[in-house]
C-alpha cells in the first residue's frame, strides 16, 4: 500500500473521530424538565429571570452565592443555584442561559449553575433616544 | 415636510456617493481585469490599463469614504447614526479611532481600507505576469465588501424590495422613531452621543483590529495567486511570490490572533488569554489553515510534492476567513458567544460573498484537477524528506482546524438542520483534549523534520540526532514536572513535545549560527514551542488564590475548589492571599473608570509585614452596562498574580441614603452615676444633677421638678458631653432630648424612679453607615511570560522569513 493512501485513511478516520466526538460530546438546549430527567448530566438551559421569586445574592453575607428563579422556554420556573459572583448587570438581562445540572438538594430539584451567560439589553447595540 | 436646523447633509451625500463610486469602479475592476484574465493575449495589455485606471479610481473614492466618516465622528456630527451610536464628547482622542471600527460597518471599511493599500503595493512591486488574476481577485473581494456600504434599497418586480449593504451615513432621524424629531431644532437637543462600549476603550483595542484586518486582507492575495496559478497553468511559478505573500498573511494574522489575547488578558475580566470563543476561533481558523499553506509552499518550492493539497490550503484559508466574518457578523452565534453582535441584515451578502468564492475554489479545482502535475519523478516520496513531513505537519494543521470549525458551527447546523446542539458544557477541555496531541504531533514533526533533509536523508544519523534531542528533553520535562507538579500524563508529554522542539531547534539554530538571519523558521518553531509550554503550564497550573474559605460550606456533592472563588474585603480590611496581606483602602475616580487601591504586604525576614505594592484594579459602573471589571495584574519573572474585582457596592447607596436612627432603647441607670456600655461608645453617666444652668431658665421657670442627666460619651478617640433634661411643670412632663453629631447618638432622660433610685434612659443610635467593600477574584498564572515571550519569537522568527524570502524573491526575479 503506497504511503500517501495510508495517510489519507488516517486523515479520513481522524475527520470521523472528530465528527463522532463533536456529535457525541455537545451538550444541548434543553428545559428544566428534560435536565430532571437526568440528575447530574450537564445541560444548558435557556431562560429568563424569574422576577416574581427574589433574587438572593448579599456579597457581605456570602459573595459566592447567588439564587434566583429561571423560566425556562416552556414556561417552568426552578430555583437555580451559582456558587460564584453574581454577573455584571444581572437582573437586567434579557435571557440567561445556564450551564450545569439538577442536583438534589434537600429533597427538592435545585439547578446548580457552573456558568451564566446573559444577554443584556446593552445600550451600545440598542437604538434608543 | 420639516425642514431640518443645524444639519450638515454635504458630507453625508459625499461619503455615500463615494461608497456608490468606490463599487462602480470595483465593479469595473473585475470586468477590466476579467477580461485581461480570461482573454486574448494581445489585448491583456489594454484591459489591465483599464483595470488599473479603475482600482485608482476605487481607492481615491475608498479614501474619501473614509476621510468624511473619520470627520464626521471626529467633529461629533450626530445627525448621523454611525457618530452618534459610536462615539461620545468624553470619548478621548485616540479611541475616535476605535469608535470608527466599532461598528460593522466602519469595520468592513478598514478590511477595504487594507485591500486598497495592498493592491496599491502590489501593484507598484509585483511583475505584470500576476496581475490581472491577482486583480480580479482582490477587486471581486472589494465588489463584494463595498455593496456590504451601499445602504439601497432595490425594487424588484415581483419579489419586493431588497436592501444591499447598511451605509454609515445614515441620519439618525432617518434610523430612529421618536417625537423629537418632529422639531426642526431637534439636533441642539442631542447634545451627545450613545458613546463607545467601555470594553474597547484600551489600547490594544486601538492597535489589534487594524493588524487583525491587515491579516485578513492579506490572505486574499494568496487565493489571487491560486486563481491565477489554476486559469493561466502556472503551476510552477506562482510559488515564489504566494508564498511570500503567505508569510505576510501568516505573520499579520497571527500578530493580530497574539494581540487580541493581550487585550483579552489585560483588560477582560475572564481570566486568561483564550477561551476557544467562536470570535476567537474565527480568527484562529484562517491562520491554522495558512500555516499549512505555507508549508505545503514550502515543500512545493523545493521538491514538487503536494501541489493539489497545497492549492486547496491556501483558497481554503481565504474562504475561512470569509467564513469567520459571516460567522462573526450574522448573530448567527446567538447565545454560544459572550460576545453580542448586531445583525445588520447582511446575512444573505455575506453568504454570498462565502459561497461565491467557495464555488470559484470548487470550479477551477475541478476544472484543472487532472492537470495540477503531481510528482514529476513518479514513485513515492521517501519517508525519510523533508517534504514528506512537512506535508504530513500541514495535514495536522488541517485536521486542527476541523476539529474547531466543527466545534464552532455547531450553531450553523442547528439553524440549518433545526436542531438544538449546544456545545459541550466544558467547552474548554473539550477543546484541549483534541487540540493537545495535535500540538504534540506537530511540535515534534516540526522540529525532526528540520533535521531531514529534501529528497532523502540518512537515517542513521538523524536517528542519533533524535535519540540526543530525547534524552535532554526527558530531563527537562522531568525536572519541569517535578518543579511545577504536574502529574498528568497527557501534559507531561506535551511538556515533553515543547521541550523537545526548544531543544531541537535551539541545537540546530547553534549548528547554523554563522546565517542567523535567515533561520526564520527555526526561530518561529523555537517560539512556538516556548509559547506551548507557556500555555501548558499557565492553565494547568493556573490557581485561584482568592478562594473563599469562610463562607458556608458546600453540600459533599462539591469540591470546595469549584467555586467559592470570590472574597470580601472591607475598606480598611485585609485579607492574606498568595503570601501577601491584601488591603482594601479605598477608590478614586478617574475619567469613567472607578480605581480600587489594593494594598500588597509582603512579610520580610524579621516577620513584620512590609509595603510591597499596590495594585489599582478597576470598573465601569457604567449606567448603560452595569459592572464592567478590568483586572490589574503584577508580573514578576516566572508568574503573574492577577485580580479583577467581581461586585462591589453600588456607589449611590453610600451618597444617597439619609441615615436614620435606629429604634429607642432603654437603659436603667443608677441615679447616683452608673456606665453603660453600648457597641461602639462608651457612655458615662456622672450622677442626676438637680441643679440646672442659667441657659435652663425659660424652660424650668414654675417648674415642680428640673433634672438633667450629665453624660460623657466617649469613643474610639474622641469625647463629647451631652446633657438631657427632664422636666414636671403643672402635673405634665417635659423631656429635652440631647444628641451628639459624631457617635449619631440620641438621648433622652425618659423617666426617675425616686424608689429604686434609679433613671432610664432611651437612648437613640443612628443605622451603622453602608460599609464600603470590594468583591475579588485574584489567579496565579504561572510561566505566563513563556506565552508571551514565545509568540514574540514566532513573530519575529515569520518576520525574518518575510524579509529573507523577499530577498530571495527579488534575486530571483533578477535572475530571470
Amino acid at each position: 500500500m503506497k504511503r500517501s493512501a495510508i495517510l489519507l485513511l488516517l486523515l479520513l478516520g481522524t475527520g470521523l473521530a472528530i465528527l463522532v466526538s463533536t456529535l457525541g460530546e455537545s451538550s444541548s438546549y434543553v428545559d428544566f424538565e428534560t435536565a430532571a430527567t437526568e440528575p447530574g448530566r450537564s445541560y444548558h438551559v435557556v431562560g429568563t429571570l424569574d422576577r416574581s421569586v427574589p433574587l438572593v445574592y448579599d456579597a457581605e453575607k456570602d459573595a459566592n452565592l447567588l439564587q434566583f428563579a429561571l423560566v425556562d422556554q416552556k414556561g417552568l420556573s426552578r430555583t437555580v443555584v451559582y456558587y460564584g459572583a453574581k454577573p455584571q448587570d444581572f437582573e437586567r438581562s434579557e435571557q440567561v442561559v445556564v450551564v450545569g445540572a439538577i442536583q438534589k438538594q434537600a429533597g427538592q430539584p435545585t439547578f446548580v449553575a457552573d456558568q451564566i451567560l446573559t444577554k443584556c439589553p446593552s445600550k451600545y447595540t440598542e437604538d434608543t433616544l | 415636510m420639516i425642514s431640518y436646523e443645524g444639519e450638515l447633509l454635504w458630507p453625508g451625500n459625499l461619503g455615500h456617493g463615494a461608497v456608490i463610486a468606490s463599487f462602480c469602479a470595483a465593479l469595473l475592476g473585475v470586468l477590466a481585469y476579467g477580461h485581461a484574465l480570461l482573454g486574448h493575449k494581445l489585448e491583456r495589455g489594454r484591459w489591465e490599463t483599464w483595470g488599473r485606471w479603475a482600482f485608482g479610481l476605487h481607492s481615491l473614492a475608498v479614501f474619501i469614504v473614509i476621510g468624511v466618516l473619520f470627520g464626521i465622528i471626529y467633529t461629533h456630527r450626530y445627525e448621523y447614526h454611525y457618530a452618534w451610536s459610536h462615539a461620545s464628547k468624553a470619548l478621548p482622542v485616540r479611541y475616535i479611532l476605535s469608535a470608527f471600527w466599532e461598528g460593522q460597518e466602519g469595520s468592513f471599511l478598514l478590511w477595504i481600507f487594507w485591500h486598497v493599500v495592498l493592491g496599491l503595493f502590489f501593484l507598484a512591486s509585483t511583475g505584470r505576469r500576476w496581475e490581472s488574476g491577482v486583480m480580479t481577485v482582490l477587486c471581486l473581494a472589494q465588489l463584494m465588501l463595498s455593496s456590504m456600504l451601499l445602504g439601497t434599497l432595490f425594487e424588484i418586480p415581483m419579489l419586493g424590495s431588497l436592501k444591499i449593504g447598511s451605509s454609515p451615513f445614515v441620519l439618525l432621524r432617518e434610523t430612529l422613531q421618536a417625537p423629537i424629531f418632529d422639531r426642526p431644532d431637534y439636533l441642539q437637543w442631542i447634545t451627545d452621543g450613545n458613546g463607545l462600549n467601555p470594553l474597547l476603550q484600551n489600547p490594544w483595542m486601538v492597535i489589534h483590529p487594524p493588524v487583525l484586518f491587515l491579516g485578513f486582507a492579506a490572505c486574499t492575495l494568496p487565493f489571487g495567486y491560486a486563481v491565477t496559478a489554476l486559469v493561466r497553468r502556472l503551476y510552477r511559478e506562482w510559488v515564489g511570490p504566494a508564498l511570500a505573500w503567505t508569510l505576510v498573511a501568516v505573520l499579520t494574522l497571527g500578530s493580530g490572533i497574539v494581540m487580541g489575547a493581550a487585550w483579552a488578558y489585560e483588560s477582560l475580566n475572564f481570566g486568561g488569554y483564550w477561551a476557544w470563543d467562536p470570535v476567537e476561533n474565527a480568527s484562529l481558523l484562517p491562520w491554522l489553515l495558512m500555516v499549512g499553506a505555507l508549508h505545503g509552499l514550502h515543500a512545493y518550492s523545493k521538491s514538487g510534492y503536494s501541489l493539489k493539497s497545497t492549492l486547496m490550503m491556501v483558497m481554503l484559508g481565504f474562504v475561512l476567513v470569509l467564513y469567520a466574518t459571516f460567522l462573526t457578523r450574522s448573530g448567527i452565534l446567538g447565545e454560544s458567544s459572550v460576545h453580542s453582535f448586531t445583525d445588520l441584515g447582511l446575512s444573505g451578502q455575506l453568504l454570498a460573498f462565502l459561497f461565491l468564492f467557495f464555488g470559484l475554489m470548487v470550479f477551477l479545482l475541478a476544472l484543472r484537477w487532472k492537470e495540477i502535475p503531481g510528482k514529476e519523478k513518479g514513485g513515492e516520496e521517501s519517508g525519510t524528506s523533508r517534504e514528506f513531513w512537512l506535508f504530513v505537519g500541514s495535514m495536522t494543521l488541517v485536521v486542527s482546524a476541523f476539529q474547531i470549525l466543527l466545534t464552532t458551527s455547531i450553531p450553523v447546523f442547528n439553524a440549518v438542520a433545526g436542531t438544538s446542539m449546544a456545545p459541550p458544557a466544558d467547552v474548554v477541555a473539550y477543546y484541549n483534549r483534541w487540540q493537545l496531541p495535535i500540538a504534540v504531533l506537530i511540535l515534534l514533526m516540526g522540529t525532526t523534520a528540520f533535521r531531514l533533509r529534501f529528497g532523502r536523508s540518512e537515517p542513521a544519523p538523524v536517528l542519533r540526532w533524535m535519540m540526543m534531542i530525547t534524552v535532554v528533553s526527558v530531563v527537562l520535562t522531568l525536572l519541569i514536572g517535578y518543579t511545577q507538579q504536574i502529574g498528568y500524563w497527557s501534559y507531561l508529554l506535551l511538556i515533553f513535545a515543547a521541550c523537545y522542539a526548544m531543544a531541537g531547534n535551539l541545537h540546530l539554530l547553534f549548528l547554523a549560527r554563522k546565517r542567523l538571519a535567515a533561520q526564520g523558521g527555526l526561530w518561529a518553531h523555537w517560539g512556538f514551542a516556548l509559547m506551548m509550554l507557556g500555555v501548558l503550564v499557565s492553565s494547568s497550573r493556573k490557581e485561584v488564590v482568592s478562594l473563599n474559605l469562610d463562607g458556608t460550606p458546600l453540600g459533599s456533592n462539591f469540591s470546595p475548589a469549584q467555586a467559592r472563588e470570590n472574597v470580601l474585603i472591607y475598606q480598611d480590611q485585609s485579607k492574606t492571599m498568595a503570601g501577601y496581606q491584601v488591603t482594601y483602602t479605598g477608590d478614586s475616580i478617574a475619567g469613567p473608570n472607578r480605581y480600587y487601591k489594593l494594598l500588597f504586604q509582603k512579610k520580610n525576614a524579621q516577620g513584620q509585614w512590609v509595603y510591597h505594592r499596590t495594585l489599582y484594579p478597576n470598573a465601569q459602573i457604567n449606567p448603560k452596562m452595569g459592572l464592567i471589571a478590568s483586572p490589574a495584574t503584577m508580573h514578576f519573572w516566572d508568574h503573574d498574580l492577577y485580580m479583577h474585582v467581581t461586585q462591589v457596592p453600588d456607589p449611590e447607596n453610600f451618597e444617597q441614603k439619609s441615615r436614620t436612627y435606629a429604634e429607642p432603647v432603654l437603659h436603667y441607670l443608677d441615679a447616683r452615676g452608673d456606665t453603660l456600655m453600648l457597641k461602639e461608645s462608651l457612655v458615662i453617666f456622672e450622677g442626676l444633677q438637680t441643679r440646672l444652668d442659667d441657659e435652663w431658665k425659660e424652660e424650668t421657670a414654675g417648674a415642680e421638678a428640673a433634672v438633667g442627666a450629665p453624660l460623657r460619651v466617649r469613643n474610639l478617640n474622641e469625647e463629647f458631653r451631652l446633657m438631657p433634661v427632664y422636666v414636671l411643670r403643672g402635673g405634665v412632663e417635659f423631656r429635652y432630648p440631647d444628641q451628639t453629631q459624631e457617635p449619631g447618638m440620641r438621648v433622652e432622660l425618659q423617666k426617675i424612679d425616686p424608689q429604686s433610685g434609679q433613671v432610664a434612659l432611651s437612648v437613640q443610635t443612628l443605622q451603622p453607615a453602608p460599609r464600603a467593600y470590594v468583591v475579588l477574584k485574584m489567579l496565579r498564572f504561572p510561566w505566563i511570560n513563556a506565552v508571551w515571550y514565545g509568540s514574540f519569537l514566532l513573530v519575529g522568527g515569520l518576520s525574518l522569513s518575510v524579509v529573507h524570502r523577499n530577498r530571495q524573491y527579488s534575486r530571483e526575479r533578477t535572475a530571470d
